[in-house]
């Protein structure tokens, strides 16, 4: 046997395929396949948790408030604005509908503009957000949008979400994954469309129950312009964004006041 | 906005991976080709010496040493990513096996040339064993050792 030399050409060891599209195809897939369980399950909570008895839940409402309410019980006394809050809120509660808990207003000296509703049944309302509104109806449109977020049960819409979220990623990659982290800015973005639906239905269910409970919802746009600074900012950028466009937010409630017959001509303020 | 900065962080490192990976690829496979080509008339063979007593004739070499040669060879971010991929859905998993194959020609390359004047390297073997951080699961680090082995023959 003798040995001749021969310098080989073809590698046959190494497939000839394009690894970008292969990526893309495969990222493609999951990613669909991911957003469309998400999507699926997303509907199942939307009809589930309307049907949620209120007993249950206050159950899980109390599963959270178990574990703050150490720090917010303490008998300390209440400030003032926070009693303020509170009497609006607990005059807002009588008048609301799916409201299963009384919400309990907290009031902290953060200077931004925001307000925020709790799976716990709290309200927390910032100092920055208060001394921005001047008038009583301002301040209860807030609150009854905060308000919403209970009475259109997307409290238990967003716990159920979360859930899912949990389960897709860590159930299926792994807790700890460089995959999970892509899979779940996706869905982050749907998220994203899903809140701002959710900011609009408060702010109707706000406007309906400022009506039931003043008689008028005046305080609705100027508390809404007064906070949303903002008006003329890319559309771009709020598509991304946990809260609607403040240009069309203002303009959908303006819409829906008109055509429900909301304001009060005759008190201007 | 602020979700955007994640997902252009990762696509950032996968062209990154991608770019900067394919062209070290590119590379080394150059390098290869040229060294393969150099040393085209050292035989590495896997016959045992008492195979190759039968095909020539052994008195003439004077002279027999254990040659070796090892490399780890690590793969981008970008192929790392795409091995992830499909180990989710099964299949050939392409992105390794360019990986797997410069592993082993550069260990056999480096065997050779640690054997410099010989005449032919028999009873070759080739081993290869997976290197990867298993302390910390959250970043492992996927890199591949291959190790060649043979007896120089020296006349």
């Amino acid at each position: 046997m003798k040995f001749s030399p021969k310098k080989i050409t073809e590698n046959v060891n190494i497939s000839r395929t394009s690894p970008l599209k292969e990526f893309v195809c495969l990222l493609g897939i999951l990613t669909f396949t991911v957003m469309c369980v998400y999507f699926l399950l997303g509907i199942a909570i939307d009809f589930v948790a309307p049907r949620i008895s209120s007993e249950t839940e206050k159950k899980i409402i109390s599963l959270y408030s178990a574990i703050d309410s150490q720090s917010t019980n303490s008998k300390e006394e209440r400030k003032k604005e926070e009693i303020f809050l509170q009497n609006i809120s607990d005059r807002l509660f009588t008048k609301s509908r799916g409201v299963a808990v009384k919400p309990k207003i907290v009031f902290t000296e953060k200077e931004t503009v925001n307000a925020f509703a709790y799976p716990s049944g709290e309200i927390v309302f910032c100092k920055g957000l208060l001394t921005k509104l001047n008038t009583e109806n301002e301040v209860a449109f807030i609150l009854a949008h905060e308000m919403g977020h209970y009475g259109e049960k997307h409290i238990l819409k967003q716990l159920g979400r979360g859930t899912i979220l949990l389960f897709i990623t860590s159930g299926l990659f792994g807790v700890d994954n460089s995959l999970n982290s892509l899979i779940v800015n996706f869905l982050n973005t749907t998220e994203r469309r899903f809140s701002q639906k959710q900011e609009q239905e408060a702010d109707l269910y706000a406007i309906e129950l400022l009506f039931k409970s003043y008689g008028h919802a005046n305080g609705a746009i100027s508390s809404l312009e007064k906070i949303l600074e903002d008006k003329k900012s890319s559309n771009i950028k709020h598509f991304f964004s946990t809260h609607p466009h403040p240009g069309k937010r203002i303009q959908k409630l303006k819409q829906a006041i008109k055509k429900h017959k909301l304001e009060n001509t005759d008190i201007n303020f | 906005m602020e979700i955007l900065i994640p997902l252009t962080a990762s696509l950032v490192l996968l062209l990154i991976g991608y770019f900067i990976g394919t062209i070290l690829e590119k590379k080394h496979y150059q390098s290869i080709n040229d060294r393969e080509e150099k040393f085209i008339n050292l035989p590495s063979v896997t016959m045992t010496y008492r195979a190759a007593s039968k095909e020539t004739d052994m008195s003439k070499y004077s002279k027999t040493q254990l040659v070796s040669g090892g490399v780890v060879v690590s793969i981008d971010y970008f192929k790392r990513f795409l091995a992830l991929l499909r180990n989710f859905f099964g299949g050939r998993v392409s992105s390794y096996e360019t990986l797997v194959d410069r592993a082993r020609r550069e260990a056999i390359l480096r065997m050779k040339e640690q054997s410099s004047g010989a005449d032919m390297i028999i009873n070759v073997r080739l081993e290869t064993s997976t290197i990867s951080s298993s302390a910390g699961d959250s970043e492992t680090v996927d890199s591949i050792e291959a190790f060649a082995y043979g007896t120089a023959l020296y006349k």
